[in-house]
């Protein structure tokens, strides 16, 4: 088969040889990197290729793991919405239904592309909530094939399992919270990146690098460290000439440079250059909160990084995560000729380095903001796992005390990893869809997440009930997100999270914005959320109700204009009296 | 038994003889990469480091728990105290008479019971290191594995030093010799007779039988009747000890006072959560995270290292194609065993972790040994090199070498440095409910209007401390509020304690706030609440006006006339 079409359509005939004679597992990644870099030669090598290989077995086991992991990967489709994920599907709304522009009409801390592709998702699947954990699963799926088919081409098949398996159930583990975020699409830009740097390096393939990092500043700026790996890499893992690999450096700089101008692109375009200011001048004054002293910093960096790794990250996993740091810190026996695996090993050891540093520089330790590291982790656990297998599977047998010790500290091991995190956030999904909220609520009480989602069903239901059309809805809140994501409401406001509103560092027109919109607009519906202290965030214990009465003339329009239509453990929802 | 070297004693010592043969099979060593040997040098070097690391905590105060053990001694050494009969702690005897010794041996003050510690400290440091070149046959993991017990136990800063746990490493590793380097009849009944000492300082820590009875079947795999015989000899060593408990007991006539204190743990254990999703939640959330806290990321990293190794070479040795690694796998046993009393006590805190510093920092110490060996070996690239370095630095980073750095050395050189005023600040920040500033204002405010004969009765949870700064020695036997302000507290100890403040009207009178200590209570009561409980709130009102009130305490005194 000739293929003389564009990358697309090259994607789309070496699936087909895929679906047909059975590629080799490893493929993938060809297919993913070729359809990323337009290499239709290389597509065409691979689908000739993969006739030559027509193992049903391989062919079946294939797809037996792709299945397996699909299935594994079912939470991250049946969660319900997290928090931040709320706020992202509510601006994403708005983009679709308002054309709404990041800055101008939405308030957010993080760069564009997130909310643009919560839009996309609904504009694909429908405006619901639903819309973006399809998307979402989708494309959790295809990291996982992707990093199976990198690990896959260096090392073995069954590794490369072994690495996808480790990412879809680390994955799942994180929570509805913890996914579907900015963090959660690293893989999806960093492993192509990883495969370009290793198996192509033509000059194309470095401003490809360099133009995936720019994605993901454009996701969130502090998760563009891929580049400064992809340099590092370069410059530590390489052999060929130092002009070259410093070429090569420059050309991904190039790349990501380019990419990154579609952000003053965007904000020209859309007018967003006014919002983009406020929101700098917003980021500082969160910094200098951020910010209690070097020692402070220090000593949070110390108690917080371990904690995590000892808990959400698990000891488990961190075990095997050290021995794949360990393999890659290998030298190679002839100079100038490095071992594929190790320097692929080297790249995600350099990788999860440079994101653990940008967490520490973020100062935010929550585990989400360290679930950029699960690409890099699900490669290099999965290299330390099969190392310490292979390492005792041959020393068989393995006697009296070998055989007790493996037998209590495989159980251990187990329970220590995030299969058990992922079995409990499992079981979430699950009572969300069987038991639906009371279910759900019952496993994150609403102690400790600050809200039910019966109280945020309730108050939805209460508002689509009873609204006519034009009737707008205020709500001031750490769940803005959720509030309206229940009550099937697009924001007319652009600022709705209550952090923009509480933090004596938030531009002040922020808080005239808001105190106008209610009072000029007075919203048919307004919902505050009453013990939301966020302190880590705004730096101040006020909460959100606090925050909105204490804009002047707010207290005393709720009072006499309004009445409290819906009274939870969390919320208080006023409906403006009938003119 | 085999030394995991294939070299007996009897070699060593001819060795010792051979200068020559050993200077070449040293050379031969460094040639192969894989084994080093310190010299003579190089072994003070690593003794002056452990000292260096030790040595700080010579400056460190008393902490609440040690203060208990220093007042209980002080009873025992002036008042001829029996544990359990006249005083009212938890902990087995041995503890309180340790601190008694120190005392009677160098004198009634801090530093005497530090010096003693330190002595046992380095002596425990001193025993790992033997005990690893004789069984290990590496040097430099025996260096390793001293230094990073020194280093572990350094980090505990002053509260945490000086507890029962901090003297079961000692034990714990002359077991370990006796059980698997002297193996005769006499060392298995020695090493059960430590077992019960480990009993004697914490009940809890009796698991180290298990360690001994287990590690015959497991680890030196001993024909079965030979291991039978063995752990029957450590039973009985074991049994030998808590003859002369019960002796202690009957002759002091503490059995009621045992009782008593059996009934008050009885009721503790009843208020920690129970269930399986309780321990499942144990086990998943807090074990980890307190376990990395206490011991640091890059040792349980480390442990987990060893754990590998040493089913690997467990295989090997079966195979006849390597050494066995009888010491590592000695020191795992333990480390669960010992894992498994911590979730049995249900408390997670880095003093209770303490019991697993000997075995730690033995296993650990092997794995770190073979991971720097092996990035020596690989470091021939600059990306290795490089790597190497970060590596080192994230392992000293996530080591126990901050935490020495911010609890021992931070007030020892401040101390020095600066004056005991800075020195008392410092604690102020580190201490979370009694500054120390103010405790020592209470004590001066004491110290000042007493004469002798003068009594203090403290309501507080740090009652041994104020009884400390006020120089004053309890005559009552119950110093500490939680024994009162549980609500499953023996109603007599109560009772007890009203009795005294009502008929012996102590001249001094200590109330603390604020101190809620849930996790021993089971209620969120600080000890000023026991004013009301106890129904001396009448007595206080009437014969006593306030000395000194500070942020967290009243001292009341006595009016005069008033008797």
């Amino acid at each position: 088969m000739r293929l003389r079409s564009g990358g697309f359509a090259g994607a789309f005939v070496a699936g087909w040889e895929f679906v047909r004679g059975g590629v080799r597992w490893t493929y993938i990644g060809e297919m993913l990197v070729s359809t990323v870099s337009g290499s239709h030669q290389k597509l065409e090598h691979v689908a000739v290729e993969s006739r030559v290989i027509p193992s049903l077995a391989r062919s079946r086991s294939t797809w037996l793991g792709i299945a397996l992991l699909a299935l594994l990967l079912l939470p991250a489709a049946l969660f319900p919405p997290g928090g931040d994920a709320a706020l992202y599907y509510v601006s994403g709304q708005k983009i679709l239904h308002q054309g709404a522009a990041h800055y101008r009409d939405i308030v957010d801390v993080k760069p564009p592309l997130i909310y643009h592709l919560y839009a996309a998702a609904a504009a694909i699947f429908g405006s619901t909530v639903w819309s973006f954990r399809l998307l979402d699963y989708l494309l959790q799926l295809v990291t996982a094939l992707g990093i199976g088919a990198l690990v896959g081409r260096y090392s073995s098949r069954r590794r490369g399992f072994v690495a996808a398996l480790v990412y879809v159930i680390f994955y799942c583990a994180q929570s509805f919270n913890g996914t579907a975020i900015t963090e959660s699409y690293v893989g999806l830009l960093a492993i192509p990146m990883i495969a370009l740097q290793l198996r192509r390096r033509n000059a194309l393939d470095f401003i490809v690098i360099g133009a995936l990092a720019g994605l993901l500043f454009l996701l969130k700026y502090s998760l563009a460290t891929p580049l400064a790996a992809a340099i590092a890499a370069e410059l530590l893992l390489f052999a060929e000439p130092l002009a070259l690999r410093l070429r090569n450096a420059a050309l991904a700089i190039g790349g990501f440079l380019v990419s990154a101008a579609m952000l003053p692109l965007y904000l020209a375009i859309t007018d967003g250059w006014a919002g983009f200011g406020e929101m700098n001048a917003f980021i500082a004054g969160y910094m200098r909160n951020q910010s209690p002293g070097l020692a402070a910093a220090v000593q949070e960096a110390l108690t917080a990084l371990p904690s995590y790794f000892a808990d959400e990250y698990s000891l488990t996993l961190l075990a095997a995560s050290v021995a794949g740091v360990l393999l890659a810190l290998r030298s190679t026996r002839v100079v100038g000729e490095r071992d594929r695996e190790t320097q692929l090993l080297g790249l995600a050891t350099i990788n999860a380095a440079l994101m653990i540093v940008g967490v520490v520089i973020e100062q935010k330790y929550r585990a989400f903001h360290l679930s950029r590291l699960l690409p890099y982790a699900a490669i290099l656990s999965s290299a330390g796992l099969a190392w310490i297998v292979s390492r005792v599977r041959a020393q068989r047998p393995l006697g009296r005390y070998g055989r007790l010790a493996l037998m209590l500290a495989l159980p251990v091991a187990l329970a220590l990893s995030p299969l058990s995190r992922y079995a409990l956030h499992g079981a979430g999904a699950l009572l969300w869809v069987t038991r639906g909220d009371a279910g759900f609520d019952r496993l994150y009480p609403s102690t400790a997440l600050g809200y039910s989602f019966v109280d945020l069903r309730t108050i939805g239901e209460h508002i689509r009930g009873s609204r006519a059309p034009g009737d707008e809805l205020y709500v001031s809140g750490s769940v803005a997100g959720l509030v309206h994501a229940f009550a099937d409401d697009v924001p007319a406001s652009r600022i709705y999270h209550s952090a923009f509103l509480i933090a004596p560092y938030a531009p002040p027109m922020w808080r005239e914005e808001i105190r106008r919109f209610i009072l000029e607009r007075q919203p048919r519906f307004v919902v505050v959320q009453l013990r939301d202290s966020m302190e880590e965030m705004t730096g101040t214990r006020l909460s959100s109700e606090g925050a909105l009465r204490s804009l002047p003339g707010v207290d005393s329009l709720l009072q006499w204009e309004y009445d409290t239509a819906v009274t939870t453990t969390d919320f208080e929802l006023y409906e403006r009296r009938r003119r | 038994m085999n030394n995991g070297t294939g070299e007996g004693p009897r070699t060593r010592r001819k060795n010792k003889r051979g200068g020559v043969a050993r200077r070449v099979a040293r050379r031969r060593a460094r040639r192969a990469g894989d084994r080093v040997e310190l010299t003579r040098v190089a072994w003070i070097t690593v003794a002056g480091l452990i000292l260096l690391i030790l040595a700080p905590t010579l400056a460190l105060p008393l902490g609440p728990d040690s203060s208990m053990f220093f007042v209980s001694a002080q009873k025992v050494l002036h008042e001829g105290a029996v544990h359990y009969r006249d005083i009212v702690d938890v902990k087995p005897p041995l503890v309180y008479h340790l601190y008694a010794a120190a005392m009677f041996l160098l004198g009634e003050s801090v530093i005497a019971v530090r010096i003693v510690d330190l002595l046992l400290q380095l002596a425990t440091c001193a025993l790992i290191a033997g005990l690893i070149r004789r069984i290990g046959a590496s040097d430099a993991w025996a260096a390793a594995g001293a230094v990073l017990y020194a280093l572990l136990y350094g980090s505990l800063g002053y509260a945490y030093t000086m507890q029962v746990e901090s003297w079961f490493g000692l034990v714990l590793v002359a077991t370990a010799w006796l059980a698997l380097v002297r193996r005769t009849r006499i060392a298995f009944v020695a090493a059960g007779a430590l077992s019960g000492v480990a009993l004697m300082l914490k009940f809890p820590l009796a698991v180290l039988l298990g360690s001994v009875v287990l590690g015959e079947w497991l680890v030196a795999a001993a024909e079965p009747r030979a291991a039978l015989r063995n752990s029957a000899l450590a039973f009985a060593g074991f049994l030998g000890v808590l003859l002369p408990f019960v002796l202690y007991l009957v002759l002091g006539n503490a059995v009621d006072g045992f009782f008593a204190v059996g009934e008050f743990i009885t009721g503790y254990a009843r208020t920690k959560p129970r269930g399986p999703v309780a321990l499942a939640s144990e086990l998943l959330g807090s074990l980890p995270v307190r376990t990395v806290a206490a011991l640091g990321l890059v040792v349980v990293v480390a442990i987990i290292g060893a754990l590998v190794l040493t089913v690997r070479d467990a295989g090997r040795a079966t195979r006849g194609s390597g050494a066995p690694t009888p010491l590592t796998q000695w020191m795992l046993l333990s480390l669960g065993l010992l894992t498994a009393s911590l979730v049995v006590e249900g408390k997670y805190y880095a003093y209770q972790m303490s019991r697993l510093y000997a075995p730690a920092a033995i296993a650990a110490g092997f794995a770190i040994v073979g991971v720097v060996s092996y990035l020596w070996r690989e470091s021939r690239s600059a990306f290795v090199r490089i790597g190497s370095v970060a590596v080192a630095i994230v392992a000293v980073i996530f080591s126990p070498i901050p935490g020495w750095l911010w609890f021992t050395v931070a007030p020892a050189t401040t101390l020095l440095a600066r004056g005991e005023a800075a020195y008392d600040a410092y604690f102020d920040r580190m201490a979370l409910y009694y500054p120390r500033s103010e405790l020592k204002r209470v004590g001066a405010a004491i110290d000042a209007a007493r004469v002798p004969d003068d009594r203090v009765l403290a309501l507080s949870s740090i009652g041994a401390l104020v009884h400390y700064h006020s120089g004053s020695i309890p005559d009552h036997r119950v110093y500490h509020s939680a024994f009162l302000l549980a609500e499953f507290a023996p109603q007599e100890w109560r009772d007890e304690f009203r009795t005294y403040a009502l008929e012996r009207h102590p001249r001094f009178i200590v109330v603390q706030r604020g101190d809620v200590l849930t996790e021993l209570t089971g209620n969120d009561r600080s000890s000023d609440a026991l004013v009301a409980i106890l129904g001396i709130d009448s007595l206080l009102a009437t014969g006593y006006e306030p000395l000194l009130e500070t942020k967290r305490f009243v001292v009341y005194r006595r009016m005069s006339g008033s008797q």
